[in-house]
């Protein structure tokens, strides 16, 4: 465990070390040219705002991970089901693929508001929306991964008689593993960006609120620095949901498909 | 059929949907229990026609004829190139794949998959996954994978070809103690005269595409053979008038 820690930190030490250079020069730079705290706020301003309002931060960042959270595994259980009908019938995939491509293009800042009058405002809107954005990557890695051509282990199974749902079970839906969690890495940092939209146009009522309306609010009274605690509060959640969703998949990959765990 | 004969092809050609032609006129007997070796130049279709011989391709003419496992007994095993592993298996599951398998599956028998993991020499590997293995190692479960269902044929396809010599024959020299304990018939391709040689009753060369049969030499070497064979003078004439023979093919 020893050597593998130091690794670690070894392997995050210049990060580490170009956040605190870009904090100074950033410091620095707010002194120097005397920029006005409501354009450019230092980063010992934002530090101010976000410990004067780390109540309301943190609410904010939880109410808002929870909406990504469930969006994201819409994301997954959806994003597979609909994976796994495409690979088994090819006429749905060849139905309904242009429609999934729909989901990547469409901007989802202007669907958003026609959630908002479809669904209310709400925390189920910001989940559709979370929902909305994270939902692509998931189809396509789950299509791939259980449409890819294992051809000499499809001859084995052929070879002993393997019936189609034995060659599901036990080929096609454990070989499709690695790429599903390639698929929801991908997800999981899209779906903090759509729950975020989400809260631009969708707020929870009842004087809760998430990130997104946070973020919308400050910018209106040019709060500034605690408009960059609630940026940052973002960029940390963003993180962290990845952070988290590469660590469980990565230890699945390492634990079973031990070839794979890059990434 | 000749009773004594596991597998006989007459006229077999081969001319998958693409277009190309892989086999033009193969005429082939393996006697029961014999191991055969075939040698050729890349592409011939050396593997097309151990593909054929397992029904994983459809034959366009010609006759080919593939003995019935007896009761119990499922007709041919395949060893692949590469190990085709499940990574996400135990080495033990994977020997046991097979009787998992098929409409009326036998049930995973995790007592002969030990008693093959033995016998290939890994008994210690069974709870272990395939990534933490060795090349060779995997190609030893890849091994005990085909013979869990007591094959009547063997098909191995190059089944050494990637690995470094010295583990190669160290492989061949297990396969043949395997083969002379069960005495399966074996199809075998290589491109490793030497090999072919050493684990065999019969070497045949095949020609460039569209392959066909067109040496056919016994090795009369006394067996079991022993790993020392390998340097006796009678052994290096065969291989030699082998890669004669497929030197002209070349």
């Amino acid at each position: 465990m020893r050597p593998r820690f130091a690794a670690m930190a070894r392997s995050a030490f210049p990060p580490v070390a170009l956040f605190l250079v870009f904090v100074l020069a950033w410091h620095a730079a707010t002194v120097a040219f005397a920029i006005p705290a409501f354009i450019l706020p230092g980063p010992a301003d934002v530090f101010r705002a976000a410990a004067a309002n780390a109540g309301r931060l943190a609410s904010a960042t939880a109410l808002t991970a929870i909406a990504a959270f469930a969006g994201f595994c819409a994301s997954v259980v959806i994003g597979c089901l609909i994976g796994f009908a495409f690979s088994q019938w090819p006429i749905v995939r060849n139905g309904c693929y242009p429609y999934a491509i729909f989901l990547q293009t469409v901007p989802i800042v202007a669907i958003a508001p026609l959630i908002i009058i479809w669904f209310g405002t709400g925390l189920q809107s910001v989940i559709l929306v979370s929902f909305i954005v994270s939902l692509f990557p998931m189809i396509t890695n789950a299509t791939a991964g259980l449409t890819t051509l294992h051809r000499d282990l499809l001859d084995l199974f052929r070879l002993y008689g393997a019936t189609r749902g034995q060659v599901l079970l036990k080929l096609r839906l454990p070989a499709a593993v690695p790429f599903v969690i390639a698929g929801a890495k991908t997800s999981s940092g899209m779906s903090v960006i759509g729950a975020i939209v989400g809260e631009f146009f969708a707020g929870y009522g009842a004087q809760r609120y998430g990130l997104g309306y946070l973020i919308t609010l400050t910018s209106g009274q040019l709060k500034t620095a605690y408009l960059f605690a609630a940026v940052l509060c973002s960029t940390l959640l963003g993180l962290v949901t990845f952070g988290a969703v590469s660590v469980a998949g990565n230890a699945i990959l390492r634990r079973w498909f031990s070839h794979q765990t890059h990434g | 059929m000749n009773g004594r004969h596991a597998l006989e092809a007459r006229g077999l050609c081969l001319t998958y949907p693409g277009g190309i032609e892989a086999l033009r006129g193969v005429d082939l007997s393996v006697e029961e229990s014999s191991f055969v070796s075939i040698v050729g130049p890349s592409g011939c279709g050396k593997s097309t026609l151990l593909k054929a011989v397992a029904g994983l391709v459809p034959i366009t003419s010609g006759t080919l004829t593939v003995g019935r496992g007896a009761e119990g007994r499922s007709a041919v095993a395949f060893v692949f190139q590469s190990p085709t592993l499940l990574t996400w298996r135990t080495v033990l599951g994977n020997v046991a794949l097979p009787t998992e398998l098929g409409r009326r599956p036998q049930g995973f028998d995790a007592r002969r998959a030990r008693e093959l993991l033995s016998l290939v020499g890994l008994d210690e590997f069974a709870d272990r996954f395939p990534t933490e293995l060795s090349g060779g190692m995997q190609m030893r479960v890849s091994l005990a994978r085909a013979l869990i269902t007591d094959p009547r044929i063997m098909l191995l396809d190059e089944p050494f070809g990637a690995l470094d010599d010295l583990t190669r024959q160290r492989l061949n020299e297990d396969l043949h103690r395997i083969w002379q304990r069960d005495r399966w018939t074996a199809l075998f391709v290589t491109h490793n005269v030497s090999e072919a040689v050493y684990l065999s009753d019969r070497v045949v060369v095949m020609s460039r595409r569209p392959g066909r049969i067109v040496a056919d030499v016994s090795v009369n070497l006394p067996l079991p053979r022993t790993p020392d064979c390998r340097a006796e003078q009678a052994f290096g004439e065969i291989v030699r008038e082998i890669g004669a023979r497929l030197r002209e093919e070349a």
